[in-house]
Formats: structure tokens, C-alpha cells, sequence
């Protein structure tokens, strides 16, 4: 079980390794290098003064020593210098990564929480009204886009009900300690949370109704019934866990796409984490720490399909065979 | 002879009939025609509504829906008249939906092909590429993108495109796997038919149909990322967009929230009409998948 993740693990070495070249070109393309956003940081210099950076950085040597040093500085974690924030890109970054860590995890939870257990109800009822209901909204879901869905709540319960803040990730100036601050900032999470996870929360819905429908008809449940398991204990023991591996699977495939749709959320809701920085990088044109992002959010993506790997062989020990 | 094959010729109908006829079986896939006709009509209609420029201004600012005949929707905060955005901006949508898609359809089935035909260290090389694709966030890509090469509208679809091909190349790679070791293609190659001929006339047209139905989905996420693009302000100034009409919409939300949301539902249509068809076709194309 371990080893097969840990195989899965090394074989994503490799793309490690294409996506810091990707990067690399990525940034020597980018009008512009690290001296030039210097240089402009500065204010002027001569080319004498130039032309020593470019020496000091490197910039004067082949491409490819370039590029051994770039990929040997990323495996350290080294982003560079961000000129705007005037910090290491590495201490911004690890700033804001608790924040999109913590809207990840919350929106991941949610749309598979409320996902599955829709989805479930929807396949036991199959083709009834109650079905029809819930398998139109996940439609309906599933073409929102978020920031359009974050805006609207907006209007609703922070405009029209006032119970909800705005934006932000917590009360300003607030003085909460302990329980109170975990609640404050759970109240600033939940309107993110929500226009995140929604989209997935419909996809998990349907992938969970067609699963069970699936598994229903499978013989091991039939003996199951025969033997005469409740309809509950069928549903909870022997149906759900074998209906849930699609939707395992899908989690590790959607996590990136996940990350990526919170740079939207992030800025609409003012919250202080990765997405909004790269939105901010993107227009303040700071590309140090837009590739800084880039990585570290696929360095995450790794990690985590690693756990949901581990995951997976806990729910299905055929896994361990193979 | 003539006579068996003309009977046979009559009794089978064509393929694109029967096709037809099981899609049209799916009331939720002739919901998705329908709305995708509608936002057809506007995208074809808008020279119509707003022959100069969408992005002119129109009337007073702020004036709302339902209240003056020249401005049926309503103005933004600058007087731009909100039903002219919404049509010409089906232009917009339709337009970096349609091409985006294509582009990236062709990059994945170049890729997928090559892959699944070849396979050994061409296809490992490959995957790992498709890969490093899937792994970095798709819209942190197409914000690092579009940050490098600019957001005027041709560069914006080819960075949708970037973004967007890494799907079809998965599954075309996967069609080529189960069709490289058949008999027809055996036979060719056996007539001394070269790879490249192989690839694309042989296996290429069998491999198809799978794609052209997930196309439907990639255009929905085209659209999608498009809005969201525009919504930040990343878009193209020059065209009217959905996303940029929300975006500057959430300036004016706590007084005239109308503003952002009509384009809003404008999105939610046309993504809705591309998912409906999407399934609609899957069903009619795969019709033993479809179980109960």
C-alpha cells in the first residue's frame, strides 16, 4: 500500500523536473529579467553598473548554466527576490500558503461531504421528483462560475442581510483569542467556501449517483440483502465505501483545477493567500513570485494526490495486491 | 446484387439519423440546443441591436432594466447599455470558444496520437509533459501566460488553448492504444503505408468521435475560464465581454447589482447549453453506457 504510493511518488520526479524547465523558459521569455526589474527598482543605473549585476546573477552565462542554477535554486525552495514586496518570494509565499491551504481543505470537504450524500440520495430515489430536483441543480452548479456566484451571495447576506462579512479572513482590527477567533474566521470562510466548492460539489454529486447506482446492482449486495441487512446498514456499509473510489479518484484529478479557481475566489473575497498574490503578481508584473506560485502550487498538487493515493488503499485493499 | 444492396441501403437508415434520433430521445439535451440557439441568435444579431460600438455610451449611467425603451437591460455606471454588451459579448464568448476549443483539440490529438502510435520512450516522454500540464493549476498557468504574452484576444485564446489540450490528448492517446494492434492497421502497414499516412488516415478517423463529444466540455471550460479572465480585468479592453461586464459591475453591487448580474446569467446559459449537449451526445453516441 505504501510502496504503491511511494511508486507514484517517484514517478512524479520527472514532471518535477519538465514543469522547472517549463518555468525557466517561461521566464526567459517574459519581457524583461531580474536585473532589468533591478535596475527599474533603482530608479537607473549605467551599463557598467549593469552589466556587473548581470555578471553577479549569472545572467552573462550560457543558457544552460542558467538553467542548472535556476532548477538547483527551485529544488532549495529559492524563488528569488520579489522587487515589489522587497522580501524573499519564498517568505511571501510561505506567508500566504496557510490561508489557500485552509480554503482548500474547507471547500474540498464540503463539495465531497455534501456532494456524496446528495449523490447518494438522488441514486436511491433514481428518476423521482427528488432526483430530478437535485440533479437539475447540480447542472445548474456546474455552470456557475464562482466569482459570479461569490458576488451574488455578496449582494444577498452581505448587502441585503448583513450577515456575513464581505471579505477578508478575519476582523480588522480584532482582538479574539482562542475559540472566538476560530469562529470569526470560520464566518469570513464561509461565502468562499461556498462559490468554490460548488462547481465540484455538483461533479462529485453526479459522479457519487452513478456509482451507487452501479454498486446497487452488483451481486455481493444483493447476498448482502439476502442475508437480510437493513436498507440503512446496506447503504452505509457495503455500498458507500465502494461507491466512494470514483469519487477519490476524481479529488486528485480536480485538486489543481481547485487551486486554480481560488486566485478568482481569493480576490473576490479580499483573502490574503496564494491566489490573490498571483493575481497581484500578474498585474504589478512581478515574475519572480508569479513563478514562484506556479511551482510551489504544483509541489502541493503532488503532495497532495501522494495522500490521496494513500487514501485510496486504505478504502480499497486490492490496491495492496496489485 | 443491385437489388440486395439497394434493400439493405433502405432499411439501414444513416448513421447522423439514427444519431439524431436517440439525441432527441433526451429532453435535457434538446433544452441544450435550444439555449445554445438562442445564444446563437445573439451572437448573429448583435450587429443588430448595437451596429457601432457596444462599448459606446448610451444613455444616462445606472438607468435600470425595464425602464426606457432605448436601454430595454438597463445602463452600467458609465451609461454603456447592458443588452448591446450581452449580445455582442456571445460574439466574444462564442468566438474564443470556438477557436480556443479547435486549438486545443489539435495540439492533444497531435500529441495523444503520437503517444499512443509510438508508444515506448516517445509516449513516457509525452505523458510526462501532459503531465506537467495537469499538474500546475490550470488558471495559474493562464495567468502566467497571459502576464508574458499579453492580453490582446488572439493571445488569449492561444493561452486557453495552452491550458486547455492536455484532456484530449489523454484520451485520443488512449484510442490509439486499442486501435494500433487491429487488423486494418496491420493491413496497412503490411501495404507499406507510412507512419504519418497511419496516424492520420487510418486510425485518426476512428479516434475521433470520442473527441468531438468531449469537445462540447473543453468549449464550456473555454468560456468559463475566458469570463474569468475578463472578470479580473485581464481580458481584452477592446471587445465587450461577460466577464469584464461583472467585473465592472462589482464596483456599482451595492447599489445597482442588476449590472453584474445579467451577464452573469448570460454565462450560466451558454456553459449550461454546452454541458446538455455534451451529455446529450455522449448518450446518443455511447447508448449502452447509460444504465437503469
Amino acid at each position: 500500500m505504501l510502496s504503491y504510493a511511494l511508486r507514484r511518488l517517484v514517478q512524479s520526479v520527472p514532471v518535477i523536473l519538465i514543469i522547472m524547465i517549463g518555468t525557466f523558459l517561461l521566464l526567459k521569455l517574459a519581457p524583461g529579467d531580474t536585473v532589468d526589474a533591478l535596475v527599474g527598482d533603482m530608479g537607473g543605473a549605467d551599463a557598467q553598473v549593469i552589466a556587473r549585476l548581470r555578471a553577479e546573477y549569472g545572467l552573462d552565462q550560457p543558457v544552460w548554466t542558467q538553467l542548472w542554477i535556476y532548477m538547483t535554486k527551485l529544488a532549495r525552495f529559492d524563488f528569488g527576490w520579489s522587487f515589489v514586496h522587497e522580501q524573499p518570494v519564498a517568505t511571501v509565499l510561505l506567508d500566504r500558503l496557510g490561508t489557500t491551504l485552509l480554503l482548500m481543505v474547507s471547500s474540498l470537504f464540503f463539495a465531497v461531504t455534501i456532494g456524496t450524500v446528495l449523490g447518494a440520495i438522488a441514486a436511491r430515489r433514481a428518476y423521482s421528483l427528488t432526483d430530478n430536483i437535485i440533479s437539475t441543480l447540480g447542472l445548474i452548479f456546474y455552470a456557475t462560475p464562482s466569482f459570479f456566484l461569490g458576488l451574488m451571495m455578496i449582494v444577498l447576506f452581505s448587502v441585503k442581510l448583513g450577515w456575513l462579512p464581505v471579505g477578508g479572513i478575519q476582523t480588522i482590527p480584532s482582538f479574539y483569542t482562542g475559540w472566538e477567533y476560530v469562529k470569526d474566521v470560520a464566518l469570513h470562510l464561509i461565502m468562499p467556501t461556498a462559490s468554490l466548492s460548488l462547481i465540484y460539489l455538483a461533479l462529485y454529486m453526479r459522479l457519487m449517483r452513478t456509482s451507487v447506482i452501479e454498486v446497487a446492482e452488483l451481486d455481493y449486495v444483493r447476498t448482502a440483502r439476502a442475508k437480510g441487512a437493513g436498507e440503512a446498514r446496506l447503504m452505509l456499509h457495503h455500498i458507500t465505501r465502494n461507491a466512494l473510489l470514483p469519487v477519490v479518484t476524481l479529488l486528485g484529478v480536480q485538486f489543481s483545477t481547485i487551486l486554480g479557481g481560488s486566485v478568482v475566489v481569493e480576490t473576490v473575497f479580499t483573502l490574503p493567500g496564494l491566489g490573490q498574490l498571483a493575481y497581484q503578481a500578474v498585474i504589478q508584473r512581478d515574475m519572480n513570485m508569479l513563478m514562484g506560485i506556479v511551482f510551489l502550487s504544483a509541489v502541493v498538487v503532488i503532495v497532495v494526490n501522494f495522500l490521496i493515493d494513500l487514501l485510496y488503499a486504505r478504502l480499497d485493499s486490492r490496491i495492496e495486491l496489485s | 446484387m443491385s437489388i440486395l444492396e439497394s434493400s439493405v441501403a433502405v432499411s439501414a437508415p444513416s448513421g447522423w439519423r439514427v444519431l439524431w434520433r436517440r439525441y432527441r430521445r433526451n429532453r435535457a439535451a434538446v433544452l441544450g440546443l435550444i439555449l445554445l440557439g438562442l445564444v446563437l441568435f445573439m451572437a448573429a444579431t448583435a450587429g443588430f441591436v448595437e451596429p457601432t460600438d457596444p462599448l459606446r455610451r448610451a444613455g444616462e449611467p445606472l438607468v435600470p432594466p425595464f425602464t426606457d425603451w432605448a436601454t430595454p437591460l438597463g445602463t452600467d455606471q458609465l451609461g454603456r447599455d447592458i443588452l448591446a454588451g450581452i449580445f455582442h459579448g456571445a460574439r466574444t464568448s462564442l468566438l474564443i470558444g470556438i477557436i480556443s476549443t479547435v486549438l486545443a483539440i489539435s495540439i492533444g490529438t497531435v500529441v495523444g496520437a503520437v503517444a499512443g502510435y509510438f508508444g515506448g520512450w516517445v509516449d513516457d516522454v509525452l505523458m510526462r509533459i501532459t503531465e506537467a500540464f495537469q499538474t500546475i493549476p490550470n488558471f495559474v498557468l493562464l495567468l502566467a501566460l497571459v502576464a508574458i504574452l499579453g492580453s490582446s484576444l488572439e493571445n488569449m485564446i492561444l493561452a486557453i488553448g495552452i491550458v486547455s489540450w492536455t484532456a484530449p490528448a489523454r484520451l485520443v492517446r488512449a484510442e490509439f492504444l486499442s486501435l494500433r494492434g487491429r487488423e486494418f492497421v496491420e493491413a496497412a502497414r503490411n501495404l507499406g503505408v507510412g507512419d504519418i499516412s497511419i496516424i492520420f488516415r487510418e486510425i485518426l478517423p476512428n479516434a475521433l468521435p470520442p473527441v468531438i463529444v468531449f469537445a462540447s466540455v473543453i468549449m464550456a471550460i473555454a468560456i468559463l475560464l475566458e469570463s474569468a479572465l475578463a472578470f479580473l480585468g485581464l481580458g481584452d479592453p477592446n471587445f465587450a465581454s461577460w466577464g469584464n461586464m461583472i467585473g465592472a459591475g462589482r464596483a456599482v453591487l451595492r447599489t445597482a447589482w442588476y449590472c453584474a448580474a445579467i451577464p452573469g446569467l448570460a454565462i450560466i446559459v451558454t456553459v449550461l447549453a454546452f454541458s446538455l449537449i455534451g451529455e446529450g451526445l455522449n448518450e446518443a453516441v455511447n447508448p449502452r453506457q447509460k444504465k437503469a
